[in-house]
């Protein structure tokens, strides 16, 4: 953008703004310019901190008169690209707007603005609403629970209720046109208890990637705390093996929560900064199960069906250990608190030198799992990456998570490449079998957009152009 | 007293384990004394993950793999976490859950060192 041009909008912005509001200093667009990923960064020309609603429309209604891009930000933190201004413009950092506007205990939900972390609701939820509890992420604890609900995010739920999009009873969403609308139940009354029975319009706003307009609130369903809740960990020495129980607890419904993490994950817990060498001898997955009743009955007819589980697959061949319960493995080794209690920062995977993430990760089918997991293992070890998978299944087993893993340092051009290269190969692999990548990072789809049916590419863009005319709205994504 | 893991990058997931274990109780001089005045090499097998661990007045270092010991236990690691945690090793051994090689007088000094 022409220099001139740029400082006509800045003092625009700060007509309609607290002048403080409206940052263009050195060391905050440097840090609305990139993220954690090999994604290139770009920097945008004005960094605005909203407050409400109504400053996000002025700013959307001047971005559009001037046609210039509009990016909405909370933490930075997602591992796509997605918050890059990648044709510059404003980033609209909603991280100010940060109130639980509501927790409604009977109807169990609440409403809350972008900028409430996963950290925000817990304490709140431990402290006035015992009874209720949310789910969580491996999202570091200041990272936005809205943003993850709009980018279908996974949670330690989702097994049981599926990604966090499909627990959303309605919104709050500033067009680019500058109208504000609701959907769902908050559309028609004092309570946003639902998203049904009204039409799905909640859906314009999900997977979309902040192209048709600001999400300003948002309703989240909550769900029981039950008294008593245990977290194993099962260690399985290949990968069928494991992921057949997996499979028979999926089914099972006794768990809450289900993951597999590949075996470098527990060597980084341990402080091993490159974790390519295991041991014949040694796991290949970790899984964790998430266990949770009101009473010790309940608890033990669980904990006896995974046992059960355990057993039966053995009979099958396969070579499993016995559960360890997670809380005597923090005894041993304080640093596996972090699986303990969410959410937490993992900082094995944030804090390492060089500082960069990246990641395939994807959802697809739970059919395909071990095929895609043994493909994509096989494609990080031969680049000299360690193999770092996390699995999950979701929504009861209806589809799965497959993820792979990078730390890479981000100012060493080489290792950027290796990252970008390793990627495209992960991808190539599992979108081949089914998967696709969930927070869809642009890269993806420049790659693979052929595969994607024309009718589907056609009916988004037409939608996206009837709510964002001008394009105005995080340009180039999806 | 220190703790010293062999070659850390080809170690297994059981001997990191261990390391953690040991470094956290000998942080209590009186299990380091006491750790200080064992000598000789002692097996331990969780999972078919072995490791040897070689008691010296300085320190112990622990290797991964078949390597020669005077003597040693093996188990599930769930098992020998439990005995570690101090959750009693008499039922374990009753039930066959842990088999001992060698010598078993010589692990009894090892007991003070890492159930706690």
């Amino acid at each position: 953008m022409p220099v001139e041009t740029a400082a006509t909008l800045v003092d625009e912005l700060r007509s309609l703004l607290p002048a403080a509001n409206v940052l263009t200093d050195a060391a905050t667009i440097a840090q609305f310019s990139e993220d954690v990923t090999e994604v290139p960064g770009h920097a945008p020309e004005v960094v605005v901190r909203v407050r409400d609603a109504n400053d996000v429309r002025e700013v959307v209604l001047l971005a559009n008169r001037r046609r210039v891009p509009v990016v909405p930000v909370v933490a930075n933190l997602n591992v796509g690209g997605l918050a890059i201004p990648e044709r510059g413009g404003i980033v609209v950092d909603l991280s100010p707007m940060n109130r639980i506007l509501e927790v409604n205990e009977a109807d169990q939900y609440m409403l809350i603005e972008p900028g409430v972390s996963w950290g925000d609701v817990r304490k709140l939820l431990d402290e006035k609403y015992p009874s209720l509890r949310f789910a969580y992420s491996f999202s570091p604890p200041h990272t936005s629970v809205l943003c993850n609900c709009l980018m279908d995010g996974l949670v330690n739920l989702s097994l049981r209720h599926g990604p966090t999009s499909h627990w959303v009873n309605g919104l709050e969403a500033v067009l680019p046109t500058g109208d504000v609308v609701r959907t769902g139940s908050g559309s028609v009354g004092k309570t946003w208890c639902s998203n049904s029975p009204f039409p799905d319009l909640t859906g314009l706003f999900i997977n979309f990637q902040g192209t048709t307009g600001i999400v300003t609130k948002m309703a989240v369903q909550l769900w029981p705390r039950y008294r008593l809740r245990r977290r194993a960990f099962v260690m399985g020495y290949d990968v069928d093996g494991s992921f057949a129980l997996a499979k028979r607890l999926t089914r099972a419904d006794v768990c809450d929560d289900i993951g597999g993490l590949s075996w470098p994950i527990a060597k980084l817990v341990f402080g091993e900064a490159n974790p390519v060498h295991r041991r014949p001898e040694e796991p290949v997955f970790i899984l964790y199960l998430d266990i949770s009743a009101d009473d010790e009955r309940g608890l033990k007819y669980k904990l006896d069906v995974v046992d059960a589980a355990i057993a039966d697959v053995r009979r099958g061949g396969a070579k499993l250990g016995d559960p360890l319960d997670v809380l005597d493995l923090v005894k041993v080794e304080p640093r596996f608190e972090k699986f303990a209690d969410l959410p937490a920062r993992l900082d094995f995977l944030m804090d390492h030198p060089g500082g960069g993430i990246s990641w395939v990760g994807t959802y697809g089918p739970v059919s395909r799992w071990e095929e895609g997991i043994k493909r994509g293992m096989a494609i990080m070890e031969e680049r000299g990456w360690p193999p770092i998978v996390v699995t999950r299944p979701m929504l009861g087993g209806h589809f799965g998570v497959l993820r792979f893993i990078e730390l890479f340092d981000k100012k060493d051009p080489e290792s950027v490449r290796r990252v970008a290269e390793v990627n495209h190969a992960l991808a190539e692999a599992v979108i081949e079998l089914g998967f696709f990548p969930y927070k869809t990072p642009g890269w993806v789809l420049a790659r693979h957009r052929d595969k994607i049916d024309p009718g589907f590419l056609g009916l988004l863009d037409k939608v996206r152009r009837a709510l964002d005319p001008n394009g105005v709205l995080n340009p180039g994504k999806w | 007293m220190d703790v010293k893991l062999n070659d850390p990058s080809r170690a297994h997931l059981m001997a990191f384990f261990v390391r953690s274990l040991l470094e956290k109780r000998l942080k209590d001089p009186e299990i380091a004394r006491h750790a200080g005045g064992i000598a000789g090499r002692f097996s331990l097998e969780g999972s078919g993950m072995k490791a040897v661990l070689a008691f010296a007045p300085t320190g112990i270092e622990i290797t991964c793999g078949d390597v020669p010991a005077d003597a040693g236990v093996r188990g599930e690691l769930s098992t020998l976490l439990g005995i570690c945690l101090g959750k009693g090793f008499v039922l374990p051994f009753l039930m066959g859950r842990i088999g001992l090689r060698g010598n078993p007088i010589r692990l009894l000094p090892l007991l003070k060192v890492l159930v706690g």
